[in-house]
């Protein structure tokens, strides 16, 4: 069952850009919004010596 | 450099950079869409996510897609999918019962249907029976058949008579009558190439698209006999396999839930003689196709796979008449004005202007021309009915 399916998305990926270009996107999205509590960088104290 | 080169167009490699450019231009758009609003990449990525769920179910599960299809708000969306595929959007087996595109289904329905038909085409009683008999045999086997897959369309059909006898306007009703869309498209054989009807690359084709788009249709090929021999080869294969590959796109358009009908001027008297035989109709359906053959130089290929032919002959003077009388009506009551009375002279001169040449071919516009004065008085003093007399000087 598992190889008919990989059979029929190996197939769709080859024959339509649209299938392609939005797995592509949903994949690198997704994994960008994983990315993204990482991405953000916490404030840096100030320094000591500010008045 | 010639290794290089044949590196460059192998498809692995070229897939891979396509694969590649669009990761890092994908990771910079979401790059600039967070920098706005993170969830902006949310949606983003929910919209990709459900196109390629719907590219998939398109492909693989059409009948679920199809019971979604179904629902109004989602029309649009599967619409669009099916545009940037080049897909036909899924037809529902449900399309060929009560409440789907097909409106009619049981011999009563057919009954009424013909009855209607009969009401706005007259003088073809007996092509209109035979051609909603035809259509209910086909819509019934189609009900009952296991096999969804590839099938021809529900029926081709070839109408031979003269010019103007109402071949178009015929098919044009029974479109209207059979789908809840009505869709009718027209094409002159004598002005349009295969290129214009299947498309060439990165054009599409008038035919496979609007077929796309509308896959309950009737299409009407006028003047088969004028066609090239490029159209006569294309229509046979969508006349018998009921597909068709478009250059742009990979998948076939179906061509299952289309009328197809062909007209031809040329072998009508031919036919004529012989529908005064008292012919059975196999009998009828063969000399028929080796007259129209013999007449048109048409190809066998495509005359095998027509399911009927029809003759339709030039109505009698009476008949003629009441069309006249009917165009008049619907003439003045588009214009908000009903036809109280017509002096039966001004009808027998109309139907003395039509000849067999032309057929009812000029008649609309002969009608408007006659009413032209008496509509635009009738409407300067606001008047609701109209008579037409002669004035006899």
């Amino acid at each position: 069952m598992t190889t008919r399916y990989s059979l029929l998305l190996v197939a769709l990926w080859n024959d339509s850009w649209f299938f392609r270009l939005n797995v592509i996107l949903a994949i690198v999205g997704l994994i960008y919004l994983l990315l993204l509590p990482a991405q953000q960088t916490t404030p840096l104290p100030p320094p000591a010596n500010t008045p | 450099m010639s290794h290089w080169a044949t590196q460059l167009v192998d498809p692995r490699l070229s897939q891979l950079l396509q694969i590649v450019s669009l990761t890092l231009l994908a990771w910079l758009g979401f790059k600039l869409l967070g920098r706005v609003h993170w969830l902006l990449a949310v949606v983003v990525v929910l919209l990709a996510a459900s196109n390629a769920i719907a590219v998939w179910l398109l492909r693989h599960e059409p009948q679920v897609l199809a019971g979604i299809y179904s629902k109004p708000f989602a029309k649009r969306y599967v619409d669009w999918v099916c545009r940037c595929t080049g897909d036909q959007p899924p037809v529902a087996h449900s399309s060929n019962k009560p409440g789907g595109e097909l409106v009619l289904h049981s011999d009563r329905d057919f009954g009424i249907a013909a009855y209607r038909a009969k009401q706005i085409v007259r003088g073809h009683d007996q092509v209109i029976d035979n051609l909603f008999s035809r259509i209910h045999e086909a819509v019934t086997l189609r009900q009952r058949r296991s096999d969804k897959g590839s099938q021809p369309p529900f029926a081709s059909l070839l109408l031979v008579g003269g010019d103007g006898v109402g071949k178009r306007y015929l098919s044009r009703v029974l479109a209207k009558l059979l789908f809840r869309s009505g869709g009718v498209l027209v094409f002159e054989c004598d002005r349009v190439t295969p290129e214009v009807l299947i498309g060439s690359r990165g054009t599409p084709g008038e035919l496979l698209e609007a077929v796309r788009r509308q896959p309950f249709q009737v299409v009407i090929f006028d003047k088969i006999d004028a066609a090239s021999a490029e159209l006569i080869q294309t229509l046979s294969s969508i006349v018998s396999r009921g597909t068709y590959r478009s250059p742009n796109s990979s998948r076939p358009i179906s061509f299952a839930n289309t009328i197809i009908v062909m007209t031809t001027t040329k072998a009508a008297s031919a036919l004529g003689s012989l529908a005064q035989k008292s012919l059975t109709e196999g009998t009828w359906h063969r000399e028929a196709m080796e007259l129209v053959v013999s007449e048109t130089l048409l190809d066998h290929s495509l005359l095998n796979a027509v399911s009927a032919v029809f003759l339709c002959q030039q109505t009698s003077d009476l008949v003629k008449a009441e069309i006249i009388a009917m165009l008049m009506k619907k003439e003045s009551k588009a214009h908000g004005v009903s036809l109280s009375r017509v002096d039966p002279e001004i009808i027998v001169s109309q139907v003395l202007q039509i000849d067999d040449a032309t057929g009812f071919g000029l008649v609309p516009h002969r009608i408007k021309l006659l009413l032209r004065k008496p509509l635009v008085a009738a409407t300067q003093h606001n008047h609701k009915l109209l008579s037409l007399r002669v004035r006899w000087s």
